[in-house]
């Protein structure tokens, strides 16, 4: 059996061996890779350093545990990124994991900007639904939410003072790892003219760029990379910036892969097809 | 009229909501608005079903006493553990988020990241360049990805700029497309329902 040969053959585990230790070594020991900086993120940075404070940001969280790694680091940066521009933070979800996720994001990162519950930022209780949910919360927020997430009346919350209904709301956020983007789109956003930022996993962040290409959405944030823009832009140094070079050399051991197996194919294939044999 | 009841219903309330969307009569607004209320409601019962019929499925399963029994049983365990430390303690008590950080969070994320062994192997053994398209696929691929991370521009400084061009250009207008035909065809299914033309939902096919 040839080099070749032996290499179309190669036992794959050693390559999962290689996938953890490309994953693994930059998150010990960074390498300072260059971070290339998108447009649709430098657009979204750029749209909320524009909003005035008080500003009501409609932000939800349909972060599940899979989506997590891609979706949270935004989450956090952006939410950063709210406080030091002292925007009133309205927290909704509209699939279940989102509860757990819009709670750590106010009580574990809210203190760094001394944002006070119930006056700089609530949370939303969870209704199923999905779109029709999304649909009710422009129709009728107050009808939707009676009570925050703990029983609250809306009237009894400060935040709410100066909120009637959807009109209200500067800028909608949306982090999500399914098709709610859409479902937000479809309905706040081309309904009411609701400025839009969506953070999605990279792998369907081409699906959105129609909407940012359009200019029906101010940003477009796709995967753990466009929360390492958005830190490094908003200046809230944070998790997803640490995970760019093990992204990076993900990447190039799947190219690597990708590339040597093809040339260990054909060069196999070819001499097969000199000795006149078949595959 | 067991069929022609819902038909009648659904083209009813349809319509309603349909043309809240383009008029501005408060009457209107408000059915509307009632009714989006109402689909939130259905919404949470449809919760229930899930769990009535989930139970049903795997209560038959573990009677059975088949080689599945014992994940049905687990499932019927930790679905009906996490239901009434959630009702009983409440979902911000230190029980249910004990379940959520180390069960439910774990296994999930876990799940997750072991596509990226497939995908390593798929990478390998799969991808093989046996045609011009196979290829163009390939190259569009290697260019995008280099272009999402900084080693791309280390690689050469041009392939951000390639990598955005696929991606905003032949990406945006092949989606675009599909985007519109979809919608397209979404019009066409919703306004055959509301006419009654389409009875798939009913139980039975078109008519």
């Amino acid at each position: 059996m040839s080099g070749w040969q032996k290499l179309v053959n190669l036992d794959v585990r050693i390559l999962w061996v290689l996938l953890v230790v490309a994953l693994l070594v930059p998150m010990v020991n960074p390498i300072g890779l260059p971070l290339p900086m998108k447009e649709e993120t430098k657009a979204a940075f750029e749209y909320v350093e524009s909003l005035t404070p008080g500003s009501y940001v409609l932000m939800s969280v349909n972060i599940s545990p899979m989506g997590e790694p891609e979706n949270w680091p935004t989450a956090i940066a952006m939410f950063r990124h709210f406080m030091k521009k002292g925007l009133r933070v309205i927290l909704v979800n509209t699939v279940p994991e989102g509860t757990m996720y819009a709670e750590r994001l106010w009580k574990e990162y809210g203190p760094e900007g001394d944002y006070e519950y119930g006056k700089d930022v609530v949370q939303m209780p969870f209704r199923a639904g999905d779109e029709s949910t999304i649909a009710s919360m422009g129709a009728d927020f107050r009808g939707l939410y009676a009570t925050d997430q703990y029983g609250t009346p809306l009237n009894q919350l400060p935040i709410f003072d100066d909120f009637k209904d959807i009109h209200d709301v500067s800028l909608l956020t949306e982090y999500a790892s399914t098709i709610h983007p859409l479902y937000y789109i479809q309905q706040l956003n081309a309904k009411y003219n609701v400025p839009t930022i969506i953070s999605i996993v990279a792998v369907d962040g081409p699906k959105f760029m129609n909407y940012y290409q359009s200019g029906q959405i101010e940003g477009l944030l796709s995967g753990v990379a466009a929360g390492a823009e958005y830190e490094l832009l908003a200046e809230v140094p944070g998790k997803a910036a640490s995970q760019m070079d093990a992204l990076a050399l993900g990447h190039a051991l799947f190219i690597g892969a990708i590339v040597l197996s093809n040339v260990a194919w054909w060069v196999t294939k070819s001499k097969d097809s000199v000795k006149g044999g078949t595959r | 009229m067991k069929q022609q009841f819902p038909v009648l219903f659904g083209a009813i309330t349809g319509l309603l909501v349909l043309f809240a969307s383009y008029f501005k009569a408060p009457v209107l607004q408000s059915v509307s608005n009632e009714l989006l209320q109402w689909r939130v409601i259905v919404a949470a019962f449809a919760l229930l079903l899930g769990i009535a019929n989930i139970s049903r499925i795997h209560v038959n399963r573990v009677s059975r006493k088949d080689q599945n029994t014992p994940y049905s049983l687990m499932l019927l365990i930790v679905m009906y553990g996490a239901l009434i430390l959630g009702l009983g303690y409440g979902a911000q008590s230190p029980q249910y988020k004990f379940i959520w950080d180390n069960v439910y969070s774990s296994l999930n994320a876990t799940w997750y990241s072991t596509t990226a062994f497939y995908m390593m192997s798929s990478a390998w053994r799969g991808f093989r360049v046996r045609s011009v398209q196979a290829g163009v696929l390939m190259v569009a691929a290697i260019v995008v990805m280099l272009s999402k991370v900084g080693i791309g521009e280390l690689v050469w400084s041009q392939i951000p700029a390639i990598g955005n061009w696929i991606v905003e250009i032949p990406n945006t207008a092949g989606m675009r497309g599909i985007l519109v035909g979809s919608c397209l065809g979404a019009v066409g299914v919703s306004l055959r329902i509301m006419l009654g033309l389409e009875r798939g939902h009913l139980g039975g096919g078109s008519k």
